[in-house]
């Protein structure tokens, strides 16, 4: 029996972070990646498409998100700057593998771990991903030299990613909480 | 040892360059510690940009009057699914979907794609469109929108834009040409390009925004320009200009335009690619511009037809304006395999900024053994190609020179163009 609409729109709400990311490691803007995920759960719900399984359905809306965002990128941007194919399809993969293991654990977990990071560095982030700045724009606005918005950033992303694998663990206390 | 993470964080910044990118690829084709550091900044970057969202609708919801329910039981099933898959998918655009935009003055074909879904793709005067993205179908389409406050806002040529923003006016333009007459603003009309913001507050002026550089010539009042690639920022005032580019290799430098000057020749050689209208290509060693077959929409046909057309802007190239003359001739050069009807293209602005129009004339040069041709014409005989309110073509602001041949592909190459406007002796 097909997905119906409920359906559909479940398992896609259910993967939304997840497909934003794809949408966003090719486009990298969050922005438009929230665009781009509306545009394909828009188009599943109203292109008259049919699917037979959740698995069918996460393989059309990897690929048309993919094909959206490449779009995208070739008419804004130059080719050559973009991830080649050989690696998408590698990351399609693995992509997959990801989401069918999904639970709601997982993104609850990362949203705690942004959630508890310092003001300060919460600042970085927003300036970076959510109000768009390039990282020389967020050097300059808070005072520091571009190599070190990177390294900063790169420290930041790690600790988070440690934090949310910690929070994951059963019986494991992160961060501030840890004795 | 090559810093990976930095590798891909500079990637997301979008700060490599080709070589670098093609080393990206590779580690991220063998690493899956790579591709795990991409996946979770991707991951990560993107809740946080949902948080953050949330957070700021949660304070204008907290402003705002009550909404109206959504989940009326009036709607049908799929309606009711919609609609609640567009409220749950809240982004900021759909926040201000409030915004209204009236099309003023229209030609050609657009493309409106709505933030709540909703496509446009029979825009005429008078139409009402909500914040959303808006695509030219063809090189001859422009459109006038009119917010509420009258602040006018002009897209021609082959553009790509988004417009958004009821309590701060937000235009993103991706591709083209825009012409802006901005009243006073409490918050400043904010432009984005894929090589610069600017913040206006309140004047006249143009952008040309391509892939790699963004033109501002400012005709009124002042814009502030910040380049993207290192944040430098300038305030560019009346009858100045800057190109900010997507390279930092060269300091931002506003500069005068120019007193206008009445002649010009085009320099297909050494011109940058993104002011060629065509392919720069080389026959016998000499520099031709080769046209590539395009889909236009034909404003007296009212359909779609190919075009192959070759041409230059002159923005790119001249900081003081070619404004044309009574007088004024235009000189085309170039060779094509068969004898065939020729129109010349003049994209044209107001000199005080602002899309004028564009204007053409039909030739039919004659080609000597080897296919060249050289044609020599007056102003006189250059009719409007859409309603726009100037008529004539002389004391307007050349921006860019075409030609093309309409539908079988004659291979028509350009190598020269110029205007031509002689001194008159009183």
């Amino acid at each position: 029996m097909n997905l119906t609409d409920e359906d559909i729109l479940s398992v896609l709400m259910k993967t939304r972070e997840k497909l934003s990311a794809t949408i966003y490691l090719i486009i990298r803007d969050a922005q438009l990646a929230e665009d781009i995920f509306q545009n394909v759960t828009l188009k599943a719900l109203t292109k008259g498409a049919t699917f037979a399984s959740e698995d069918y359905l996460l393989s059309w809306s990897f690929i048309t998100a993919k094909r959206e965002a490449i779009d995208w990128q070739r008419k804004h941007k130059k080719e050559h700057t973009g991830i080649n194919a050989v690696v998408l399809e590698i990351m399609e993969n693995e992509w997959l593998q990801r989401s069918k293991a999904q639970n709601n654990q997982q993104m609850d977990a990362l949203r705690d771990c942004l959630e508890s990071v310092p003001e300060k560095s919460r600042e970085l982030l927003k300036l970076r991903y959510f109000e768009g700045h390039s990282c020389g724009e967020v050097g300059r606005i808070i005072g520091v030299g571009l190599d070190a918005v990177y390294k900063r950033l790169s420290r930041l992303h790690k600790n988070i990613k440690s934090c949310m694998e910690c929070k994951l663990q059963p019986d494991t206390f992160v961060g501030d909480e840890k004795g | 040892m090559i810093d990976k993470e930095k590798l891909i964080l500079r990637y997301l910044d979008d700060a490599l360059s080709s070589d670098e990118m093609d080393q990206l690829n590779n580690i991220l084709e063998e690493d899956v510690e790579a591709r795990d550091f991409l996946y979770s900044v991707s991951e990560q970057s993107v809740v946080l940009a949902g948080m953050e969202r949330s957070l700021n609708l949660n304070k204008k919801k907290t402003a705002a009057k009550s909404p109206k329910s959504i989940q009326s039981k009036l709607f049908i099933a799929i309606a009711a699914l919609l609609a609640i898959a567009l409220t749950v998918l809240v982004s900021p655009q759909l926040q201000q979907k409030d915004l209204v935009v009236t099309a003023s003055s229209v030609t050609g074909s657009f493309k409106w794609l709505g933030d709540d879904g909703k496509v446009f793709e029979s825009i005429s005067e008078g139409t009402e469109l909500p914040s959303g993205s808006i695509e030219s179908m063809s090189e001859q389409s422009s459109i006038k929108l009119t917010y509420e406050d009258k602040t006018q806002i002009t897209l021609f040529g082959q553009f790509s834009a988004s417009l958004s923003g009821v309590d701060q006016k937000k235009l993103n333009l991706y591709k083209g040409y825009m012409s802006a007459n901005v009243k006073p603003q409490k918050k400043p009309l904010l432009i984005s390009t894929p090589t610069a913001k600017m913040e206006v507050l309140g004047t006249t002026f143009n952008v040309d925004s391509s892939v790699n550089n963004t033109l501002l010539s400012v005709s009124e009042g002042a814009v502030k320009l910040t380049r993207k690639v290192d944040a430098q920022d300038v305030r560019v005032k009346a009858n100045e200009a800057v190109i900010a580019a997507n390279e930092a290799t060269e300091k931002l430098l506003v500069k005068e335009i120019l007193k206008p000057v009445h002649n010009w020749k085009s320099d297909f050689d050494s011109a940058s690619q993104d002011s060629l209208i065509g392919q720069l290509v080389y026959v016998d060693n000499k520099a031709f511009v080769k046209s590539s077959p395009r889909q236009i929409f034909h404003a007296y046909l009212q359909t779609n037809t190919t075009i192959h057309r070759v041409g230059q802007k002159l923005q790119w190239r001249t900081p003081a304006p070619l404004i044309l003359k009574r007088n004024s001739q235009v000189v085309v050069k170039g060779r094509m395999d068969k004898a065939a009807k020729l129109d010349i293209l003049f994209m044209v602005k107001e000199p005080k900024g602002g899309f004028a129009g564009n204007f053409y004339k039909q030739i039919f040069p004659e080609l000597d053994e080897n296919g060249n041709f050289e044609i020599r014409t007056s102003l006189e005989g250059f009719k409007k190609l859409q309603n726009w309110s100037q008529e004539y073509v002389e004391g307007l602001q050349l921006y860019t020179v075409s030609m093309f041949t309409t539908g079988v592909d004659h291979n028509l190459m350009g190598s020269a163009i110029e205007i031509i406007t002689e001194e008159v002796s009183k």
